[in-house]
Protein backbone atom coordinates (compact mmCIF):
# COMPACT_ATOMS: atom_id res chain seq x y z
CA UNK A 1 0.00 0.00 0.00
CA UNK A 2 1.47 3.52 -0.91
CA UNK A 3 1.91 6.05 2.25
CA UNK A 4 -1.34 8.28 0.35
CA UNK A 5 -3.80 5.31 0.69
CA UNK A 6 -2.65 4.19 3.99
CA UNK A 7 -3.06 8.11 5.26
CA UNK A 8 -6.50 7.65 3.25
CA UNK A 9 -7.09 4.07 5.16
CA UNK A 10 -6.12 5.81 8.49
CA UNK A 11 -8.40 8.60 8.16
CA UNK A 12 -11.43 6.62 6.91
CA UNK A 13 -10.87 4.25 9.87
CA UNK A 14 -10.86 7.33 12.14
CA UNK A 15 -13.94 8.57 10.77
CA UNK A 16 -15.51 6.08 11.68
CA UNK A 17 -14.93 5.88 15.57
CA UNK A 18 -15.54 9.77 15.05
CA UNK A 19 -18.02 10.48 12.29
CA UNK A 20 -17.76 14.44 13.08
CA UNK A 21 -14.72 14.69 11.86
CA UNK A 22 -14.57 16.48 8.61
CA UNK A 23 -11.22 14.48 6.67
CA UNK A 24 -11.56 14.62 2.66
CA UNK A 25 -8.59 14.43 0.34
CA UNK A 26 -8.02 18.56 -0.30
CA UNK A 27 -7.56 18.70 3.99
CA UNK A 28 -5.84 15.20 4.52
CA UNK A 29 -1.83 15.49 4.95
CA UNK A 30 0.69 13.40 6.91
CA UNK A 31 1.15 16.43 9.49
CA UNK A 32 -2.17 16.16 11.17
CA UNK A 33 -1.96 16.14 14.81
CA UNK A 34 -3.93 13.29 16.61
CA UNK A 35 -4.33 15.18 19.73
CA UNK A 36 -4.12 19.10 18.84
CA UNK A 37 -5.79 19.28 15.30
CA UNK A 38 -8.76 16.28 15.46
CA UNK A 39 -9.17 16.09 19.66
CA UNK A 40 -8.32 12.59 19.94
CA UNK A 41 -8.70 11.51 23.26
CA UNK A 42 -6.88 9.02 24.86
CA UNK A 43 -9.58 6.49 24.41
CA UNK A 44 -10.04 7.22 20.46
CA UNK A 45 -6.14 6.73 20.72
CA UNK A 46 -6.41 3.27 21.71
CA UNK A 47 -9.69 2.22 19.23
CA UNK A 48 -7.46 3.63 16.28
CA UNK A 49 -4.45 1.20 17.54
CA UNK A 50 -6.53 -1.47 17.98
CA UNK A 51 -8.81 -0.52 14.13
CA UNK A 52 -5.05 -0.43 12.52
CA UNK A 53 -4.39 -3.64 14.27
CA UNK A 54 -7.15 -5.01 12.30
CA UNK A 55 -7.26 -3.11 8.89
CA UNK A 56 -3.38 -4.00 8.85
CA UNK A 57 -3.11 -7.16 10.40
CA UNK A 58 -0.06 -6.42 12.78
CA UNK A 59 0.06 -5.79 16.48
CA UNK A 60 0.76 -2.46 17.95
CA UNK A 61 2.87 -3.51 20.86
CA UNK A 62 5.79 -1.28 22.77
CA UNK A 63 4.22 2.13 21.66
CA UNK A 64 2.78 5.25 23.41
CA UNK A 65 0.93 7.95 22.43
CA UNK A 66 4.27 10.26 22.57
CA UNK A 67 5.22 8.54 19.36
CA UNK A 68 1.82 8.79 17.60
CA UNK A 69 1.25 12.26 17.67
CA UNK A 70 0.13 12.94 14.02
CA UNK A 71 -0.85 10.70 11.16
CA UNK A 72 2.72 10.57 9.61
CA UNK A 73 3.70 9.03 13.27
CA UNK A 74 1.04 6.15 12.72
CA UNK A 75 1.92 5.60 8.68
CA UNK A 76 6.02 5.36 10.21
CA UNK A 77 4.79 2.47 12.87
CA UNK A 78 2.03 0.69 10.41
CA UNK A 79 5.65 0.85 7.78
CA UNK A 80 7.83 -0.65 10.34
CA UNK A 81 5.98 -3.14 12.12
CA UNK A 82 5.02 -4.13 8.05
CA UNK A 83 8.89 -4.45 7.35
CA UNK A 84 8.76 -1.89 4.89
CA UNK B 1 -13.26 -15.47 32.97
CA UNK B 2 -14.34 -13.21 29.89
CA UNK B 3 -17.60 -11.59 30.10
CA UNK B 4 -19.67 -9.52 32.13
CA UNK B 5 -17.66 -8.40 35.30
CA UNK B 6 -19.30 -7.52 38.83
CA UNK B 7 -17.63 -4.69 41.09
CA UNK B 8 -18.58 -3.95 44.43
CA UNK B 9 -17.40 -1.72 46.69
CA UNK B 10 -16.51 -2.98 50.21
CA UNK B 11 -13.87 -3.65 53.29
CA UNK B 12 -10.76 -4.77 51.36
CA UNK B 13 -8.63 -8.34 52.03
CA UNK B 14 -5.43 -8.84 50.88
CA UNK B 15 -5.56 -10.32 47.44
CA UNK B 16 -8.46 -8.55 46.28
CA UNK B 17 -8.29 -7.21 42.77
CA UNK B 18 -8.98 -3.48 42.95
CA UNK B 19 -9.28 -1.00 40.71
CA UNK B 20 -10.12 3.51 40.40
CA UNK B 21 -11.34 5.29 37.11
CA UNK B 22 -8.90 7.29 36.72
CA UNK B 23 -9.94 9.83 33.44
CA UNK B 24 -11.12 7.56 30.72
CA UNK B 25 -9.70 3.94 31.72
CA UNK B 26 -9.75 2.02 34.58
CA UNK B 27 -6.53 1.28 37.20
CA UNK B 28 -5.73 -1.75 38.37
CA UNK B 29 -4.16 -3.23 41.41
CA UNK B 30 -3.71 -6.10 43.77
CA UNK B 31 -4.34 -5.05 47.54
CA UNK B 32 -1.83 -6.63 49.61
CA UNK B 33 -3.11 -5.82 52.92
CA UNK B 34 -1.82 -3.18 55.72
CA UNK B 35 -3.22 -0.44 53.11
CA UNK B 36 -0.72 -1.58 50.48
CA UNK B 37 -0.96 -1.55 47.15
CA UNK B 38 0.77 -3.90 44.51
CA UNK B 39 0.53 -2.41 40.90
CA UNK B 40 1.62 -1.69 37.46
CA UNK B 41 1.89 1.90 37.24
CA UNK B 42 4.27 5.21 37.20
CA UNK B 43 5.55 7.15 39.72
CA UNK B 44 2.50 9.44 38.65
CA UNK B 45 -0.77 7.86 37.09
CA UNK B 46 -0.20 10.97 34.96
CA UNK B 47 2.95 9.13 33.54
CA UNK B 48 0.68 5.77 32.91
CA UNK B 49 0.92 6.28 29.42
CA UNK B 50 4.38 6.77 29.19
CA UNK B 51 5.19 3.10 28.93
CA UNK B 52 9.16 3.98 29.79
CA UNK B 53 8.80 4.84 33.65
CA UNK B 54 5.47 2.17 34.35
CA UNK B 55 7.17 -1.24 36.35
CA UNK B 56 5.35 -3.26 38.82
CA UNK B 57 5.10 -1.15 42.26
CA UNK B 58 4.00 -0.80 45.43
CA UNK B 59 2.02 1.81 46.80
CA UNK B 60 0.04 3.04 49.51
CA UNK B 61 -3.82 2.63 49.12
CA UNK B 62 -3.98 6.58 49.16
CA UNK B 63 -1.30 6.74 46.00
CA UNK B 64 -2.97 4.16 44.21
CA UNK B 65 -7.13 5.62 44.98
CA UNK B 66 -6.25 8.96 44.60
CA UNK B 67 -9.14 9.92 45.99
CA UNK B 68 -10.76 7.93 43.67
CA UNK B 69 -13.72 5.14 44.78
CA UNK B 70 -12.47 1.89 45.23
CA UNK B 71 -14.12 -1.47 43.32
CA UNK B 72 -13.23 -4.67 44.15
CA UNK B 73 -13.90 -7.63 41.66
CA UNK B 74 -16.23 -10.01 42.64
CA UNK B 75 -16.03 -13.45 41.04
CA UNK B 76 -18.33 -16.08 40.14
CA UNK B 77 -18.48 -19.61 40.95
CA UNK B 78 -16.38 -20.45 38.06
CA UNK B 79 -13.57 -17.76 38.77
CA UNK B 80 -13.65 -18.33 42.15
CA UNK B 81 -12.60 -22.41 41.40
CA UNK B 82 -10.15 -21.16 38.92
CA UNK B 83 -7.87 -18.18 41.15
CA UNK B 84 -4.90 -19.37 42.96
CA UNK B 85 -4.96 -19.23 46.79
CA UNK B 86 -4.44 -15.94 48.19
CA UNK B 87 -0.67 -16.57 49.10
CA UNK B 88 0.01 -17.57 45.32
CA UNK B 89 -1.74 -14.54 44.26
CA UNK B 90 0.78 -12.10 46.26
CA UNK B 91 3.49 -14.29 46.35
CA UNK B 92 3.52 -13.77 42.40
CA UNK B 93 2.70 -10.22 42.83
CA UNK B 94 5.42 -9.70 44.70
CA UNK B 95 8.02 -11.37 42.27
CA UNK B 96 6.86 -9.01 39.66
CA UNK B 97 7.90 -5.62 41.90
CA UNK B 98 10.29 -3.84 39.52
CA UNK B 99 9.20 -5.80 36.38
CA UNK B 100 8.79 -3.25 33.23
CA UNK B 101 7.87 -3.90 29.83
CA UNK B 102 4.14 -2.23 29.97
CA UNK B 103 2.25 -2.32 26.96
CA UNK B 104 -0.97 -0.71 27.31
CA UNK B 105 -2.75 -3.26 24.50
CA UNK B 106 -0.48 -6.21 25.47
CA UNK B 107 0.61 -6.11 28.97
CA UNK B 108 -0.91 -2.85 31.23
CA UNK B 109 -1.77 -3.09 34.91
CA UNK B 110 -5.40 -4.88 34.22
CA UNK B 111 -3.22 -8.25 32.07
CA UNK B 112 -0.87 -7.80 35.47
CA UNK B 113 -3.24 -7.89 37.87
CA UNK B 114 -5.07 -11.13 36.63
CA UNK B 115 -1.90 -13.06 35.66
CA UNK B 116 -1.05 -12.85 39.90
CA UNK B 117 -4.86 -14.06 40.19
CA UNK B 118 -5.37 -16.38 37.61
CA UNK B 119 -2.26 -17.06 36.07
CA UNK B 120 -3.40 -15.96 32.71
CA UNK B 121 -3.04 -12.36 31.82
CA UNK B 122 -5.97 -10.39 30.05
CA UNK B 123 -7.91 -7.52 29.89
CA UNK B 124 -11.76 -7.08 29.65
CA UNK B 125 -11.24 -3.29 29.17
CA UNK B 126 -9.24 -3.93 25.78
CA UNK B 127 -11.64 -7.15 24.99
CA UNK B 128 -14.02 -4.92 25.54
CA UNK B 129 -12.89 -1.97 22.98
CA UNK B 130 -11.98 -4.61 20.56
CA UNK B 131 -15.45 -5.64 19.91
CA UNK B 132 -16.59 -2.07 19.83
CA UNK B 133 -14.30 -1.66 16.97
CA UNK B 134 -16.53 -1.15 13.87
CA UNK B 135 -16.98 -3.44 11.26
CA UNK B 136 -15.55 -3.54 7.24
Amino acid sequence: MERKEMIAALAELLCRLRPELQLNEENLHEGIHLQNDLAINSVTLLMLALSVEKKFDIRFESVGPAQLQTLGDVCDYIETRLGK
Amino acid sequence: MKGQERWDVHPLKPGDHIRVKYQNFYHHGLYEGDGMVIHFAGPDMRQLLEPEVVQVRRDSLDTFSMDRHIEVRCYSLRERLQRRPVEKILSAARKSLGEKGYDILYNNCEHFVNRCVFGKAFSSQIDEMRKMIPED
